[in-house]
């Protein structure tokens, strides 16, 4: 009984369901490298764009009414 | 914002110190596409002495840019900071640095004198005159104002002690920036206006509650003698004034001097003031319209109260000639700003704090939230009851009969979790899922403007502990201070360095507005505020009729809230109305001298609600705690508002009411649960019908106390009953008569009385222990009348009845005084009196004389 069970086990992975085995696993495979080749480069895009197309901000403030301020009160 | 980059979503966001340990966060949300350039304002407050301020631009939490940006000057808040609106700004220019003299708070120069002395700042000189009052000589700050600049925030408006507008179409104001002056102005700012032939751009497009002068015409005049007086420097010859004409609107009263000649308030101020030895006397009277130059038919400059603020009118253009190149102009100027009133600031470790004068706030009565969610304390302790004898007695018995006792090892802790749970989730129901919202409002009728003003103060408390986030429209007029802290301390360290500050709060200026607190504890109240205005028709009290000691009034509920527990004032006289609800009308009748006639505030309170507080062995009311939260509300809401018509011969109506005043409000993105507790306020002049007779009883007309060297430390006001008496002293009342009214007779009373407070610890004592005796101590009295026609004071007795010639006791300013002269004080030391444990020692408190009068309405 407990041969047969094993052999069971091993038709399922090394069988006649070898091939389906092989094709699950190559497709998973394919499936992973695929999503990696996209996930990458917009990674690498994105890195590429914080670079080159950096925010490029400049600030320029006036407080108060031309820097006076009243302390205690709101200024603008 | 220059964007020469890529698009950015982010916040702009300042970083405001609170104070030495802990800051805020200002932010605006902004989006700026690809090269492109934005301006931003955002109004902040200024809280610390430190210049610097850090500016962070910041997407999805990532600084972007970061700047540090320097204040040039930061005005201390003893400073006066004058706003210039006009078409020549440079001609104001010399009041910069300008020092201007005025009275402050005592206290408060003192701690501006001990930073002086430290060499904190040292911008003003502090005068302290005689018997303690204090003038400063403050210095102004101008600040020159473009059409554009004029704030259209209220708050950053409350930065300027003083706004002069002339030769300024002020029709270029937006609504929004004239809303604005017209609240600075009501809430403690001074607005000076000078017109001339220019008043049609000044005056004339300026909202309604700012235009108290009434312009008729202009005119050009030799520049007036007060004028010259006020300032001390003449105009050259050929000098024309142009000015404005018109009606000034208030009855000008002329003032009595000290030494009793009568003259005109205007006059007499300039006289004063142009040989700048300006009294205190003349400053602390400032508060009040008149007439500062000219009189009341040709008033050169007029000052207006506003409720807590002023508007000085003045009838030329103080930019144009002759003013603008006249020697005195200064003078003027010092003369004119000396009778502005400053802003009240507070100061606090290392921070100065902008304090609102009008500010109606209930936080004690929002910081208790009403206990309807208790658990079942009853059933609860059934359980548990049940628990206990089932673990012990009756298990042993099972057990014991099976032999099976060494089941107890699983048996009790079962059963002990089984009670557990169940009580947990009985209790459970009685959990707050959500923040909870207490909310208390005073609903002040208006029939002149037909509005309901509604002033709210709210208590908001996170049922969690950690971070606590308000969202809300911008609309909804929701104020909070991000200064608010329990305490305040100075941190610095040898090396002068500050700590880290922490951020403690994050104001994000979108709509909606959040505002977020971090690190909140669970159910610590946050004070927030937040008012608004609704329509209202018609009037509540329909008729009034005063007749033969009876009082009746018509009540007509006209506004959508039920008037619960209603009650009407008149006088010091008290009588319950009952709920009022929406549509529905109700008479009160009442007699004067009716059990149901209250006669005072506290009398009334206890009546209806039981007493604040008893003590350990008397019985305590049914329902103890709800009636006192009840009474809590009135007395917190509406005893202010009684106050403010008790002297004024009006009826004033009070109710109370649970409704929702429907503030928009969500916490930690949900909808609180809110309790909301109101109150309701209208109040309409007593008016007696002409030419008929008029009989008011006592209690109506209120008597003032006259205070003055002799009696302000021996005679106290003990609330709204009397005066509590110390040493022997003249104590003297004065009794305003209604206008228009011809006085044919009157009678007084005089009596002593025992507060209630010592009432009830009597009862108490007594209830303890029944032999204790009261033992009242009298103190001898006499009573005049003081004469008007021969200005004498004549003896009186203390119930006394004038039948003929009433009219002679009346002065010119339509008042009666009399006078209580306390002869003979009781032994209040011997100790006799205090050797006998049952006798209760006290001494009686002399009662507020009262009126009646007998007259015809003019």
């Amino acid at each position: 009984m407990k041969k047969s069970t094993n052999s069971i086990k091993s038709q399922w992975f090394f069988g006649c369901k070898k091939r389906a085995f092989r094709f699950i696993m190559l497709s998973a495979v394919l499936v992973f490298t695929i999503a990696v080749n996209i996930v990458i480069p917009l990674k690498a895009y994105s890195a590429n764009s914080s670079s080159n197309s950096k925010a490029e901000l400049e600030m320029e403030v006036n407080a108060g009414f031309d820097g006076v301020a009243k302390l205690g009160a709101y200024t603008p | 914002m220059v964007n020469k980059g890529r698009a950015i979503e982010g916040e702009v966001q300042i970083e405001v110190m609170i104070d030495s340990q802990n800051k805020t966060v200002f932010a605006k949300p902004f989006s700026l596409p690809e090269a492109s350039v934005k301006e931003f304002v955002i109004n902040a407050p200024v809280y610390t002495a430190r210049k610097n301020v850090i500016i962070k631009a910041v997407e999805k939490g990532k600084v972007l840019k970061n700047m540090e940006y320097k204040f040039t000057e930061l005005i201390p808040p003893d400073k006066k900071l004058i706003g210039v609106l006009s078409s020549d700004n440079a001609a104001y220019g010399f009041l910069n640095g300008i020092k201007v003299k005025g009275l402050v708070d005592s206290q408060y120069a003192e701690k501006m004198n001990i930073m002086k002395a430290s060499g904190a700042y040292s911008a003003s000189r502090v005068a302290v005159s005689s018997e303690g009052s204090t003038t400063v000589e403050a210095e102004c700050i101008l600040v020159p104002v473009e059409a554009s600049e004029v704030p259209d925030d209220i708050n950053v408006m409350y930065g300027f002690d003083i706004l002069i507008v002339s030769g300024f179409d002020t029709s270029t104001l937006s609504e929004k920036q004239s809303g604005v002056l017209e609240k600075w102005v009501g809430d403690g700012g001074t607005l000076i206006l000078g017109t001339g032939l220019d008043w049609k751009k000044v005056y004339a497009p300026l909202p309604l509650g700012l235009k108290k002068f009434e312009v008729t015409g202009t005119k050009s005049v030799t520049p007036p003698n007060e004028l010259i007086d006020f300032s001390g420097a003449d105009f050259s010859d050929d000098a024309k004034l142009d000015i404005v004409t018109g009606k000034i609107g208030f009855e000008y009263l002329k003032s009595t001097t000290a030494d009793g000649t009568t003259e005109a308030a205007g006059t007499s101020t300039a006289s004063k003031a142009a040989t700048e030895e300006t009294s205190d006397a003349a400053l602390v009277n400032i508060f009040k319209n008149d007439v500062i130059i000219g009189n009341a038919e040709n008033a050169i400059v007029t000052k207006y109260v506003l409720n807590s603020g002023l508007i000085v009118f003045l009838s030329f253009d103080p930019a144009m000639e002759p003013l603008a190149g006249w020697s005195g102009k200064e003078a003027f100027w010092r003369n004119l700003l000396a009778q502005s009133i400053a802003n009240g600031f507070r100061e606090e470790g290392s921070g100065y704090y902008y304090v609102r004068s009008n500010t109606d706030s209930a936080f004690n009565l929002t910081s208790q939230v009403p206990q309807d969610k208790e658990p079942p304390f009853t059933f609860m302790f059934i359980t548990i009851a049940v628990y206990i004898v089932i673990i012990g007695p009756l298990m042993y018995i099972l057990l014991k009969r099976k032999d099976r006792r060494d089941l107890n090892w699983i048996v009790i802790p079962a059963a002990s979790l089984i009670c557990l749970t169940f009580i947990y989730f009985v209790g459970f129901s009685t959990r707050y899922s959500t923040a909870v919202l207490n909310t208390a409002s005073i609903i002040t009728l208006n029939t002149e403007k037909q509005s309901m003003e509604v002033q709210t103060s709210m208590g908001v408390f996170n049922n969690k502990r950690g971070d606590l986030a308000l969202t809300y429209s911008n609309d909804s007029n929701i104020e909070f201070d991000v200064a608010a802290s329990d305490s305040r301390t100075y941190t610095s360290y040898s090396n002068g360095n500050e700590p880290e500050a922490t951020t403690v709060s994050k104001v994000v200026l979108s709509e909606p507005v959040k505002y977020e607190l971090y690190d909140v504890s669970m159910w610590e109240s946050k004070n927030i505020q937040a008012s608004k205005s609704e329509a209202f028709s018609g009037k509540l009290i329909e008729s009034v009729l005063i007749k033969d000691g009876k009082f009746k009034a018509v009540i007509k509920n006209t506004t959508q809230y039920e008037l619960l527990d209603a009650f009407l004032t008149i006088g010091s006289n008290f009588i319950s109305a009952g709920d009022i609800l929406p549509d529905q009308e109700k008479t009160i009748e009442a007699a004067f001298d009716s059990q149901s006639v209250y006669k005072s505030f506290q009398a009334y309170l206890n009546a209806m609600y039981g007493r604040s507080y008893y003590s350990s062995n008397s019985a305590v009311p049914d329902d103890y705690r709800e009636k006192l939260r009840k009474r809590n509300a009135v007395d917190t809401l509406l005893y202010n508002k009684y106050n403010s018509i008790k002297n004024k011969s009006g009826i004033g109506l009070y109710a109370l009411n649970y409704q929702d005043m429907g503030y928009d409000l969500e916490i930690n993105d949900e909808i609180p649960v809110t309790y909301s507790t109101n109150a309701v306020f209208y109040s309409t002049d007593l008016i007696f019908e002409k030419g008929l007779e008029v009989d008011i009883p006592s209690g109506i007309i209120l008597p003032q106390l006259v205070q003055n060297q002799d009696n302000e430390k021996y005679a106290q006001l003990d609330g709204d009953d009397g005066i509590e008496i110390e040493q022997l002293c003249d104590v003297d009342f004065t009794y305003t008569l209604p206008e228009n009214f011809s006085l044919e007779e009157f009678s007084l009373k005089f009596g002593t009385y025992l507060p209630l407070s010592v009432k009830y610890r009597l009862e108490d004592r007594q209830a303890n222990n029944s032999g204790v005796q009261l033992k009242l101590l009298q103190n001898r009295y006499e009573y005049y009348l003081y004469n008007s026609s021969n200005d004498k004071w004549e003896k009186i007795e203390s119930i006394h009845s004038q039948l003929k010639e009433a009219s002679r006791y009346v002065d010119a300013k339509n008042s009666l005084k009399v006078r209580i002269k306390v002869v003979e004080m009781a032994d209040r030391d011997s100790e006799d009196l205090y050797k006998d444990s049952s006798l209760y020692v006290q001494v009686e408190r002399l009662a507020l004389p009262e009126l009646q009068l007998k007259g015809v309405t003019k």
